[in-house]
């Protein structure tokens, strides 16, 4: 009579039971005639397996042709390499504008100044050389300790979690824009805000580009690179030697530009100042008053455009009303409802009008066109018109699906553990849409609160960066994700990769409901990325033993 | 290039194991030589995180296994490879009754158990090869293929019940040792 299974048997003769198991087993064995008999019958089998199994070793010398064993550069070691050595060659220019630009030239210059002097004379000029460049010494200190301290965690962590693709790459990512981050506001920053009054004096020249914020900024002097500047009122005298970009209510410009001049403003007032590129404004009113020049285009999308200096090609407006006073090279276009050529308007060319009012057009006599004057229908895009009925819609979409697919393809390749994501449950899912979209609300959330503090400012653009490389990339692991389900071949990944992604690009262009179904892929293909770089969804090593 | 020399000397040596296993677990020569070629280069590449004082064999098997389980889960459409444990523990109580045991596969050659073997589906392949061709303990097989030592009892049991079945089939003698 048989008192063991099966399965104990065959374990026993493999001697896998635990010790309790096999003692029970064995006072079973004592009483079971039949139980032993299988039990020598499985031993005599077990080794008939393994001799049966066993590789016979070579009797004779065989000449096995070796592998070359070298360490191949795989596409992906070459991509590595390539982001590796940019961060090298960042890490260098940063290294040596901290180093040597901050710490040695300064200490030389420090060291010069005091050679040799009296007391008085030295702690004059110490105190004076510490109250003028001091911050700017802390500062590139401060930057220093702080990529050291960043590179040497990116490297910590790529050292403990060497074995994951993932990790090192995300380590470079973030060591790199750390180190880029830091060193911007060394190489080429300078920042400033005020909550009253804030003014670059005439006899100032700041050799950065500019970022300024207050209630009220007068820029006198003279800034050799960009000027961003947000405020109430706006006032550039001086001179700003690349572009000018504002943001406020009330800009005058009565300096000079060297680059383009762009404004979302209310008012944009240009007095006896010029623009040596172009100019693109956003405002109530624009003005551009008979002393005032724009080397290149005017483009004006305002209520009222009055232009009465010199534009030296084309002038576009985009609103209610334009006034030309003053000289025109080239084209003047008028989207809007009237136009007035005064007296002293010449045009060099031709007028364009494209408005469905016939009488738009109001010309002095002594005004001068030396083209042609048209009036012309409004263009396609300024009808109502079903985007579905456009070329450019399909040819937009297929652009976004190849770009889309391209991108996908070297995402998968990057991070091959994403090939395994998947909602297996509808409660998976709904877990899934939840975290994408907490995902989605609090990182800008975070973004916002910790970009208040200087030192956290860095950190909020990477949040943001981060949040938006996410948002675009959310679709493509959805669409993969779909495609597989579809295809149900995992091996096949470029083939499910544009299914899916053919199948999102239809499901978020369903007329009413795209938008909504758009979404929620997003927040769906969000999650699924949080919950992927947070550890949920484990993607197997690949590491060897 | 030294490092290249011995690892060739390596290479040599164990050649002809890591081919045996990765086509027993395979079950075909053709993905073997591939698996085998693969195995080395990631040994070569990993050479620096082998423990010398382990055997090198133990080591190189353990690559093998790693690769070759990993080729079958993709080669296998559906997520369980190795089945439910519960599934497959039902049917040895419906198999297994008083088979012969050891005189069917006592009185057969080693070539006719080997095609016997190469002709089991993965699922039982790969635990009959880890233990009876490398010689895994029960434990090192369920750690290896990520299920409950259990599992791994239950797989081994009807992988032989299959074995006998196969051998005791007269229609399979003749195409035996063949494989």
């Amino acid at each position: 009579m048989s008192k063991l299974s099966p399965l104990e048997v065959s374990m026993l003769a493999d001697n896998a039971l635990s010790d309790e198991a096999r003692k029970i087993a064995e006072e079973q064995l004592e009483a079971s005639e039949t139980d032993r008999a299988r039990l020598d019958a499985l031993l005599v089998e077990r080794e008939a397996m393994i001799a049966a199994l066993a590789v016979e070793p070579l009797t004779e010398e065989i000449d096995i042709p070796a592998p070359r064993f070298a360490k191949t550069m795989s596409l992906r070691g070459f991509a590595m390499a390539n982001v590796v050595t940019g961060l090298v060659i960042w890490g260098a220019q940063f290294l040596w504008k901290t180093l040597f630009g901050e710490l040695v030239v300064n200490a030389t210059t420090w060291f010069t100044s005091i050679y040799l002097p009296d007391v008085y004379e030295m702690t004059r000029t110490t105190t004076l050389f510490l109250f003028e460049e001091g911050a700017t010494m802390i500062d590139a200190y401060m930057s220093f300790i702080v990529a050291c301290v960043v590179t040497v965690a990116m490297l910590w962590i790529a050292v403990v979690y060497r074995r994951s693709r993932v990790s090192i790459s995300v380590c470079v990512l973030v060591a790199s824009l750390g180190i880029t981050l830091q060193s911007a506001p060394v190489q080429a920053l300078d920042v400033r805000n005020s909550e009253g009054v804030l003014t670059i004096p005439a006899s100032e020249t700041v050799d950065d580009t500019l970022i300024v914020a207050g209630e009220r900024i007068v820029i006198a002097g003279t800034i050799t690179g960009d000027v961003i500047a947000a405020g109430r009122n706006i006032e550039v005298s001086g001179t700003v030697g690349g572009n000018l970009l504002t943001f406020g209510e009330m800009v005058e410009l009565s300096g000079s530009v060297g680059g383009f001049a762009l404004g979302g403003v209310s008012t944009y007032e240009i007095e006896g100042g010029s623009v040596a590129g172009d100019l693109w404004v956003g405002a109530e009113t624009v003005s551009v008053d008979s002393d005032s020049t724009v080397g290149r285009n005017v483009t004006t999308a305002v209520r009222l455009s009055s232009v009465d200096g010199s534009v030296g090609r084309d002038y576009y407006v985009f609103g209610e009303t334009a006034e030309l006073n003053g000289q025109v090279q080239g084209n003047v276009e008028f989207f809007g409802n009237r136009v007035y050529l005064l007296d002293e308007a010449v045009v060099g060319n031709s007028v364009r009008i494209r408005s469905g009012n016939p009488d738009a057009l109001h010309q002095a006599d002594s005004a001068e066109v030396q083209g042609e004057v048209e009036f012309l229908d409004l263009p396609e895009e300024f009808e109502q018109r079903s985007p579905y009925a456009t070329l450019g819609f399909y040819l937009w979409q297929l652009g976004y699906l190849i770009g889309a697919f391209l991108v996908g393809i070297g995402l998968l390749w990057l991070v091959p553990g994403l090939r395994e994501v998947s909602l297996n449950t509808g409660s998976e899912g709904l877990k899934t849409a939840g975290i994408g979209f907490l995902a989605f609300v609090s990182i800008p959330a975070m973004a916002v609160l910790v970009a208040i503090t200087v030192v956290g400012l860095p950190i909020a653009f990477i949040g943001m960066a981060a949040w938006l490389l996410g948002w675009y990339l959310s679709k493509v692991v959805v669409g993969y994700m779909i495609g597989q389900m579809v295809i149900g071949d995992k091996d096949s990944t470029p083939i499910s990769l544009l299914v899916g992604l053919g199948i999102v690009v239809v499901v978020i262009n369903i007329p009413f409901i795209g938008g909504i179904l758009s979404f929620l892929l997003t927040v769906i293909g969000l999650g699924l990325i949080v919950q992927y770089l947070m550890g949920a969804i484990p993607a197997r090593d690949y590491a060897e033993a | 290039m030294a490092r290249n020399a011995a690892f060739e000397v390596l290479y040599r040596e164990y050649y002809a194991r890591v081919h045996g296993l990765c086509r027993r677990l395979l079950g075909t020569g053709d993905l073997a030589e591939d698996a085998v070629q693969e195995t080395f280069m990631r040994a070569y590449r990993n050479f620096r995180k082998y423990d010398p004082s382990l055997p090198f064999w133990q080591w190189i098997a353990a690559i093998a296994n790693n690769y070759c389980i990993d080729l079958l889960r993709k080669k296998t459409k559906t997520q369980a490879l190795f089945g439910e444990e519960s599934v497959e523990a039902e049917s040895i109580v419906d198999a297994d009754g008083s088979q012969p045991v050891a005189e069917v596969i006592a009185a057969q050659d080693a070539d006719r158990l080997q095609a016997a073997v190469l002709d089991l589906p993965p699922k039982y392949r790969v635990p009959v090869v880890l233990a009876y061709f490398s010689q895994l303990s029960y434990d090192e097989i369920a750690e290896q293929l990520n299920i409950s030592r259990n599992h791994v009892g239950v797989l081994l049991l009807r992988a032989k019940q299959q074995l006998r079945g196969a051998l005791s089939d007269p229609a399979g003698e003749e195409s035996g040792g063949q494989a």
